[in-house]
């Protein structure tokens, strides 16, 4: 079972999400702004960015929790409860 | 591997504010009109080494990297497919991890100045090409 690693950072408002297998990687930087981190060694999804956490996805949540289930194959309520744990 | 980062002797121009909370440091660029000062907090550069453990790990200085990429940048393209994620990218191919520049993403907060949000080592980056060091133009339009 993937888990999360949740960390923000309040002066950026940019909410880093991190699997247990993180290390050196390389990113892929979407349309919407989201960051997604890729390990350099086997090109394994281990990261997401979400700039503008609190100004923006805060209010479009759901499609935020999407993203992140979708992404790393994790049941929904895993990924909100990842998301929430910083949305306070 | 590959690693490389300018060390050369531009001064980066590092001042250190307060904003009645917590002290932030400001990067001086003239790439561009529109940003001639960037903010960054200590606490964005502890989170950009512990997420990017590449840059912890390749650069012997991680702020020299990014101020670096700052003051001079190889390339700045401005991101504004959404509203949300508007902002500009400032990259810097002096310093790279297995080929890939160095990104870093500033957006605007007031007048001229920026804010550091975070940096990442990638082979594309979102967004128009607003200026390039190589032909020394700058291609900033007015919008």
């Amino acid at each position: 079972m993937t888990e999360f690693k949740v960390r923000y950072d309040h002066r950026a408002d940019v909410l880093y999400i991190t699997t247990g297998s993180n290390g050196p990687s390389l990113a892929t930087e979407g349309e919407d702004g989201i960051v997604w981190r890729h390990l350099s060694s086997d090109g394994r999804l281990v990261g997401m960015t979400v700039m503008d956490f609190e100004s923006y996805w805060k209010q479009h949540l759901s499609q935020l929790t999407d993203q992140l289930a979708n992404k790393f194959q994790v049941p929904q309520d895993q990924a909100q409860t990842a998301l929430l744990s910083q949305a306070s | 591997m590959n690693y490389e980062t300018n060390e050369g002797d531009e001064a980066i121009d590092g001042g250190e504010v307060s904003d009645n909370q917590d002290s932030f440091r400001i990067i001086n660029t003239t790439a561009i009109p529109s940003i001639t000062e960037v903010r960054y907090y200590d606490e964005t550069i502890e989170h950009i080494r512990e997420q990017h453990t590449e840059l912890a790990d390749y650069f012997p200085s991680l702020d020299h990297a990014i101020c670096d990429t700052i003051t001079n940048p190889t390339h700045i393209y401005q991101a504004h497919t959404s509203p949300h994620s508007s902002g500009y990218r400032y990259v810097s191919s002096r310093s790279t991890y297995e080929g890939n520049p160095l990104v870093v993403i500033v957006k605007p907060i007031e007048t001229t100045s920026g804010l550091l949000k975070t940096a990442y080592f990638s082979g594309h980056v979102p967004g128009n090409l607003l200026y390039s060091s190589q032909s020394s133009s700058e291609l900033e339009a007015n919008d």
